[in-house]
């Protein structure tokens, strides 16, 4: 009898120092340590130029979660909106002041459009300097001069229709050291199906702080563990999207070793989410 | 500390693009995909190429690399038709610490990404590092 009491004695405080010393840890912990170790992602930056990337997708909340391809960063997608160009000049939630240009789109902005390829067709020897990379057909000083003559002959000024997406973010550094990251890194695909139409980068709208005190760059710097929400956007145009088609939008980081767009399967590729699974916007 | 002198060197040359005429979002025509990134190249790979990114028109490609072996680069343009990303400039060796600006074809054969392919010159198991813009505002030593 005193030898069973003694032992479950034993086995009781072996227990209890157990769960203590499991308490201590987890205390010592930061906050995010305890999420990273929790979720399995690692706290250090982890050098992964020549793999797949293998973000991991948020396993709890509403917001879809991705990584980047370093695994140094975490992007959070809190909600999404799609505005159309006949909008976005009347639209007062998006500032102007944070468009790349540092004003609002014009809803009917116009850019020259050049018809390399009716160049190209009408002239042979500019199809061979082109195709050539400049060593055949005709000399890279001729190409000049021909541009100057003919230029506005294949050129002309085109309405592009447009669309913008915006997404509002959590961005975290999840490393312990301070790191930087190019909002242009975040992608939008827009797919057709299976085919792939047209990639855009965001950053073209970003109202978040800024690393640098001159000039426009939207790199983000955060410091170890720190969290910045922000509205990052993009434009899509016309030049490769019909748009009258059901078209697909796929936002994230491009993976690493990406041998050509065709290998991207959004379905697989935990770096990036589709837009539709992003909570929309709605509010004014 | 590596690291820290490297954040440190990057976050001075952010600092400095702005001012110098570097890469930066608001070029000249106000169009250009002039923002500065990052590359990276380990030469124990005998070649690699970095991520795509958006080509808004017909001027150079701006690459610097600041640290690390001399590579070859070129500059390929993605041919959606065909899913396949194709030479679209010549080769060159731009030694380190060399702004270059390389010609490229990429906008005029109706591609819109661009990406910076990379050919070892030396094994060497470090990585060699440097900026790249797909568009430019200005020209700096010119590459055909």
């Amino acid at each position: 009898m005193r030898k069973i009491i003694t032992t479950v004695t034993v086995i009781i405080f072996a227990l209890a120092a157990a769960i203590a010393v499991i308490l201590i840890e987890n205390n010592s912990r930061t906050p995010m340590e305890r999420y990273l170790h929790a979720t399995g992602a690692g706290v250090n930056a982890a050098s992964n130029t020549n793999g797949v990337s293998d973000g991991i997708k948020g396993t709890g909340g509403a917001s879809p979660v991705i990584l980047n391809n370093t695994h140094t960063v975490e992007c959070e997608f809190l909600n999404y909106e799609i505005i159309d160009d006949a909008d976005i000049a009347s639209q007062t939630k998006y500032k102007g002041e944070f468009f790349e240009e540092g004003i609002l789109p014009d809803s009917d902005y116009a850019v020259e459009y050049t018809d390399f390829q009716a160049m190209m067709n009408d002239h042979p020897e500019v199809e061979a300097f082109i195709s050539s990379n400049g060593k055949e057909g005709m000399t890279e000083a001729e190409y000049y001069e021909f541009l100057d003559k003919h230029y506005d002959e294949y050129t002309t000024v085109i309405h592009p229709e447009s669309k913008y997406l915006f997404f509002r973010c959590r961005i975290t550094n999840l490393t312990d050291e301070e790191t930087f990251e190019y909002l242009s890194s975040i992608k939008v695909f827009a797919m057709c199906g299976n085919e792939l139409l047209d990639i855009a980068e965001t950053g073209f709208y970003y109202d978040g702080p800024m690393s640098a005190e001159d000039g426009y760059i939207p790199v983000l710097s955060l410091k170890p563990g720190e969290s910045v929400e922000c509205v990052t956007g993009c434009r899509l145009t016309d030049e490769y999207i019909d748009f009258s088609k059901d078209i697909s939008y796929y936002v994230g980081f491009e993976p690493v070793g990406l041998d050509n767009y065709s290998q991207l399967n959004p379905a697989l590729d935990k770096g990036i989410v589709a837009v539709s699974a992003l909570q929309e916007d709605l509010t004014e | 500390m590596k690291k820290t002198i490297l954040a440190a060197i990057f976050a001075a040359a952010i600092a400095v693009s702005g001012v110098a005429g570097f890469a930066t979002r608001a070029n000249a025509d106000g169009t250009g995909n002039t923002t500065d990134t990052e590359f990276s190249f380990y030469n124990m790979n005998s070649s690699g190429h970095s991520v795509g990114r958006e080509k808004r028109n017909t001027t150079k490609v701006y690459c610097y690399p600041w640290y690390g072996p001399s590579v070859k680069y070129n500059v390929e343009g993605y041919h959606t038709a065909t899913n396949q990303w194709m030479d679209r400039s010549n080769s060159f060796v731009i030694s380190t610490g060399t702004q270059a600006s390389l010609t490229n074809y990429v906008y005029e054969n109706g591609e819109r990404s661009a990406r910076l392919g990379f050919v070892r010159q030396s094994y060497a198991g470090v990585y060699t590092r440097g900026y790249w813009s797909p568009d430019s505002s200005r020209n700096y030593t010119i590459f055909r």
